[in-house]
């Protein structure tokens, strides 16, 4: 499958042309146009006959609706998919070889039908408030991974120890080593300066993080529209 | 990555070596810059680049989203005014410079700013017919004339979402937009409301057009980025990602085959409704990439709640 | 001190790069992600009155941080909502920011309150400005993409696109045509500077985008 992001950093699209044959799950609603000859699937399941079992966790509710996924294969050669996000941001590609990232929820965007990805992970436990609306995936094996954000995409290499606010967290190698505290010394000073939960990765590994975080920017910008 | 500086104030830019030759403003004092041709400044890992102390090694550079890097500038002319389109391709702004006598017609509330010596005159421009099939097309009723009547000036128009804007030369033949999209237009160019559903009116957007016809320049904006595509054969695109195309193209709104109405995987797409508008011909279609009911969807909890 | 302003006008972040000695002040919730090294500490700004103002109408927190480092590191600051990042040099010069503008700035610079005027609060551009002054850097952002204009007489900026003006600019509200063409045009009260200044303008509007997003709301 060949890949092309384009509009990066705000308006980010991934354009990919299939081989004949070739597969790629994403949630749906991603895709935004398509060349005719595809056969979709929707389902919550792993693609038929790629290994069955259903995604470990996958029935997890993302805004009241459950997680449905399509699965596109190709039936004819050179065919191309346009897929983006939701929301406003930036779309990178990372080639997966056997490793695993963890990924936040709403970052997911699309993967090779091979890649297996796991809800159940609770790396963060608790710690994270899911009031936030944050949820992880651990997605893992061989092929590739489409991750989304709001905001520009930056990547750290990380060699000894990082701090992340933890809504500007896109995605992250296990290899690394995590711990959620409090940003400033303090705990009162941390809350009242702003900064509420960071993440101070320690370790070897990639690190990618999002400019900006969505519900700062919903919080100013909700009181302005019409009333729900 | 091509490092170079500002003739006139000095400030310096890398963009990537894509961008070489190309005529480009700078972002500190707006003068015009000719970017040079690829330098000898090798894309060395820069602190700015890579991460904690100690540093270890610099994400590949092809990876990266362009640093500090200029978008294209679109300019242009019309009659009786110069354009240019600037700020892309996300917060895309159009600044018009109107020699004495110049007028431009726009969508309520698109002015930014202006000079003084252009008046400004609210109206419903057409009569009757015009302007309700403008209404069904959801833009308002009233058209903005924007005149330079007291000597030359500018006006900078600004769409409401994030996004690109784009100039189109009408030629005697049309343009349909998608409602939303329709910024300015010089003279020459009248605009009128035409409607193609496919569901139920009640069902959502389906797709509400309006038809831009004559000889003169139109301007669209977009949620998202603009993709320009040269319909051939066929091409599929969900309807809420349609911006604009030429009306050389056969288009036919429908629900996506192998979707039952009612079923609650209708929920294809975004948009949520399940409607496609298949293409057919040869044409220029363009694409957003971005959705405004996504938008809506994400922001629905932090509206404020009608019991308050 | 190594500082660079990346992803203009989109989703513009600083990236800064702090040695020893170097000290920074930022917003509240500027923080994106730091190197381990870098300390952090909370104080109020411009002290407990002002910092109470500031918060009652801007929308700066009452809070600011200070960024430093015993030895190197990196620091990513950033702003609430997408948008262009300015970085200015003041040099015993100041600068009028409007609320929600002010992102960052090195510690030579002071922030303090000013009065907007009641014809601003009504124009709902706000009740207080920034000022800032001093020598030092200073960024500002905006939501939109950066643009400036040397004003000599007059020029007519839609309320919600202004962000920053030279104390030279003399603001003032008015209506954007006559009577009948200001509440038909839906353009309003608009806001009529007069130079010489240099004033900066963002190419989208809070305004704009909830009318849009409104448009589609019931």
């Amino acid at each position: 499958m060949r890949h092309d992001i384009v509009s990066r950093p705000a308006a980010a699209v991934a354009r990919l042309t299939f081989d004949e044959g070739e597969s790629l799950t994403c949630e749906v609603g991603g895709m935004i146009a398509m060349s005719p000859d595809f056969t979709v699937e929707t389902t919550t399941r792993k693609k038929r006959g790629s290994g069955g079992g259903l995604l470990k966790g996958l029935k997890r509710m993302l805004a009241g609706e459950s997680l449905f996924l399509n699965h596109f294969t190709a039936t004819k050669p050179d065919q191309t998919l346009l897929v983006g996000p939701r929301l406003l941001g930036d779309v990178i590609h990372r080639r997966l070889q056997g490793g695993s990232m963890i990924v936040q929820g709403s970052s997911w965007l699309a993967s090779s039908t091979a890649i297996d990805i796991d809800a159940t992970w609770q790396g963060f436990g608790k710690a994270i408030f899911s009031g936030e609306g944050l949820f992880w995936l651990k997605c893992s094996g061989e092929g590739d991974l489409f991750l989304s954000s709001f905001g520009a995409i930056y990547e750290v290499e990380v060699d000894g120890d990082y701090v992340v606010d933890t809504g500007h967290i896109v995605a992250f190698d296990d290899t690394l080593q995590f711990a959620i505290r409090k940003a400033g010394a303090s705990w009162i000073g941390s809350f009242l300066g702003g900064e509420g939960l960071v993440c101070r990765f320690s370790g070897k590994g990639r690190l990618l993080c999002q400019s900006h975080n969505p519900p700062s920017f919903g919080a100013l910008l909700g009181p302005k529209l019409k009333p729900r | 990555m091509i490092e170079f500086a500002c003739d006139q104030c000095g400030t310096t830019f890398r963009v990537a070596a894509e961008h070489a030759g190309k005529t480009a403003k700078c972002k500190q004092c707006g003068g015009a810059i000719q970017i040079p041709a690829a330098s000898a400044t090798a894309a060395a890992a820069s602190p700015t680049q890579s991460s904690t102390a100690p540093s270890g090694t610099a994400p590949p550079d092809t990876d990266q989203p362009d640093t500090n890097a200029t978008s294209a500038v679109i300019r242009g002319s019309g009659d009786l005014f110069s354009y240019e389109i600037t700020q892309r391709p996300d917060f895309a702004m159009i600044t018009l410079t109107l020699q004495e006598g110049g007028r431009v017609f726009a969508e309520p509330a698109a002015m930014a700013s202006m000079s003084p010596a252009v008046s400004l005159k609210a109206g419903f421009k057409g009569g009757l017919r015009k302007t309700l099939g403008r209404a069904f097309g959801g833009e308002s009723m009233i058209v903005n004339t924007f005149t330079a009547d007291r000597g030359p000036g500018e006006v900078v128009f600004a769409p409401g979402p994030a996004g690109d804007a784009a100039h189109y030369r009408l030629d005697g033949g049309s343009l349909l937009m998608q409602r939303g999209a329709f910024v300015c237009h010089g003279p020459g160019v009248e605009i009128s409301g035409k409607w193609q559903g496919a569901k139920s009116f009640f069902g959502g957007e389906g797709l509400v057009l309006l038809k831009a016809s004559g000889q003169g320049d139109l301007f669209f904006n977009s949620y998202g980025a603009i993709l320009p595509v040269d319909v051939k054969d066929e091409y599929i695109v969900d309807t809420g990602y349609i911006v604009a195309f030429e009306d050389t193209l056969d288009y036919r709104v429908s629900v996506l085959p192998g979707l039952r109405a009612g079923s609650k995987l209708k929920t294809f797409f975004f948009g949520g409704e399940g409607l496609v508008c298949r293409f057919r011909g040869q044409g220029r279609l363009w694409v957003q990439t971005r959705h405004v009911q996504s938008f809506l969807s994400w922001v629905h909890p932090f509206r404020p709640s009608r019991r308050n | 001190m190594q500082h660079v302003v990346r992803n203009r006008p989109s989703f513009a972040n600083i990236h800064l790069q702090l040695q020893r000695g170097d000290r920074i002040i930022a917003e509240a919730d500027a923080m994106a992600s730091m190197s381990s090294t870098i300390d952090m500490r909370t104080r109020f700004s411009g002290g407990p009155v002002q910092g109470l103002l500031r918060r009652g109408f801007g929308s700066e927190s009452m809070f600011v941080n200070e960024f430093s480092t015993a030895s190197e590191g990196e620091l990513v600051l950033t702003q609430p909502f997408p948008g262009d990042i300015e970085c200015l040099e003041l040099e015993r010069t100041s600068l009028f920011l409007q609320p929600g503008a002010f992102i960052a700035c090195e510690p030579g610079v002071r922030l303090g309150l000013g009065w907007a005027g009641l014809r601003m609060a009504i124009a709902r551009e706000g009740l207080f400005r920034l000022r800032v002054s001093g020598r030092g850097k200073v960024w500002f952002g905006a939501y939109g993409g950066i643009f400036s204009r040397e004003v000599t007489d007059e020029y007519i900026v839609d309320t919600g696109h202004l962000v920053a003006y030279e104390p030279t600019i003399d603001v003032r509200i008015g209506m954007a045509g006559g009577l009948f063409s200001s509440i038909f045009s839906q353009e309003g009260l608009v806001t009529r500077v007069r130079g010489p200044g240099r004033i900066y303008l963002q190419s989208r509007s809070f305004g704009g985008l909830a009318a849009w997003a409104n448009a589609h709301l019931w």
